[in-house]
């Protein structure tokens, strides 16, 4: 009765929280499978995009929903759940990150396309619809997943959270658990680096096609 | 306006500081009339629109707020708590109707909470000998387990050490053995060497005696 007392801050939280206090309290299975199937997705392309192989991606995301089931006696209902997934994905990810850099691999597709020593000269601006749409497509999507891991990992992340995950600043600084601030100086940073990196093809392709950009700026 | 920082430029292009107007309109203006911060402006969305070439296979991209995912998740959360707030109204207004109509004295309010709260305690008094005749048990199997493991420990050192002499002893007597069956082959080969040599002067005395003449003898 006195355990059952002490759920009723879950049950004014959203269905996550609910579910993973679920999980929590009574091992709920059902309960974890609906916060895996909510999240899966989510998890696997944070994953994806900051190891840069989306095989080793799946293999972390099982990884993630194995920590959170193991950890789950250490979560708090007062914290959002997505702020506790995010980060244990990030930490595995860190690690993963590591091991390759001890072992001096590369990531699968990184290592297809050439490493990163060797990045495709895509011209990315590059737009209108053509005969080989498809492989375009896929080199300029190779072209950014290199160079984003080519630059350093504190930046990659609140980039992937931010642009791809459409975190707000506020919320990866919890993720991150770091100010606010420093999430949005990182983010510049990172936009820069990257602006670098593919800069010269940027610059190339864009200068006489684009429009001014004066009136495009007004997000 | 002074140039803005990378900070608030990010704010800007991600429409983070939309919740202030005067702010975003005062970037923009800034932005129109700087040609410096209009570049660096130009260069982060360019790069923005590079990072959207990667799309993964059924990536949801962008969750621009509003969006069908955040209205479901919004009325899955409304949902239960109206419920909640509706079983709270019901509840406070019967325990008012029963406080006006059945309103107990004082002495009868103190007697109950007495109750209840001696009540709680018993309960909570059971749930703690119950974990401490849990931990007892459990400690008791515990070292019962350490103590037979001893216990077999002391066993198979005493099994190896009989073992062992019971080794050296055979090994002992098989040598010994050894040592007598050769002694026993020597003497017997010294034995047939003698039997040898007596049985060839046995057959030349017999021969002697044989060629002896009769009359030589009487």
């Amino acid at each position: 009765m006195s355990a059952r007392l002490f759920q009723w801050p879950a049950l004014f939280s959203s269905p996550d929280e609910q579910a993973m206090w679920r999980v929590k309290m009574d091992d709920d299975p059902e309960a974890f499978a609906e916060l895996v199937q909510r999240w899966q997705k989510p998890i696997q392309n944070l994953c994806t995009r900051m190891v840069g192989d989306s095989h080793r991606g799946e293999d972390l995301t099982q990884e993630t929903f194995a920590r959170l089931f193991a950890k789950r006696k250490s979560y708090e209902a007062r914290s959002k759940l997505s702020t506790f997934l995010w980060r244990i994905a990030l930490n595995i990810c860190y690690d993963e990150l590591r091991r390759l850099r001890r072992r001096g691999e590369t990531p699968l597709e990184a290592a297809a396309s050439g490493g990163d020593d060797d990045l495709p000269t895509i011209d990315i601006e590059a737009d209108g619809p053509g005969p080989h749409d498809d492989l375009v497509g896929q080199e300029r999507a190779a072209a950014v997943r290199d160079a984003l891991q080519r630059i350093g990992e504190p930046y990659r992340a609140v980039l992937v959270l931010r642009h791809y995950e459409g975190l707000k600043f506020r919320e990866i600084a919890d993720v991150l658990e770091i100010p606010e601030g420093t999430v949005k100086s990182r983010m510049a940073e990172g936009l820069s680096q990257l602006q670098k990196i593919l800069h010269p093809v940027v610059r190339e392709s864009a200068t006489p096609r684009r429009a001014p950009l004066r009136e495009s700026l007004i997000v | 306006m002074n140039h803005p920082s990378p900070e608030e430029m990010m704010e800007h292009l991600y429409g983070e500081n939309s919740a202030n107007p005067a702010h975003r309109q005062s970037v923009d203006a800034h932005l129109q009339q700087c040609a410096e911060c209009r570049t660096r402006a130009q260069g982060w969305q360019q790069t923005q629109a590079s990072l959207n070439a990667w799309r993964l296979p059924g990536a949801s991209g962008h969750r621009p707020a509003g969006s069908g995912r955040i209205v479901a998740l919004a009325a899955r959360v409304v949902r239960p708590a109206l419920r909640w707030a509706a079983a709270a109204a019901l509840l406070i207004s019967a325990g008012y109707v029963a406080g006006r109509t059945a309103a107990p004295s004082p002495a009868a309010l103190s007697a109950l909470v007495e109750r209840q709260v001696s009540h709680a305690m018993n309960r909570e008094r059971a749930a703690l000998a119950s974990n401490l005749r849990a931990t007892a048990r459990q400690t008791a199997t515990q070292e019962a387990r350490q103590l037979l493991g001893a216990v077999a420990q002391q066993l198979d050192a005493r099994r190896q050490a009989d073992s062992e002499a019971l080794y050296a002893t055979l090994q002992e007597f098989v040598e010994h053995q050894t040592v007598a069956l050769s002694q026993l082959r020597q003497d017997l080969s010294t034995v047939a060497v003698v039997a040898d040599a007596r049985l060839v002067d046995t057959q030349e005395q017999i021969l002697e005696l044989a060629n002896v003449r009769p009359e030589a003898i009487h």
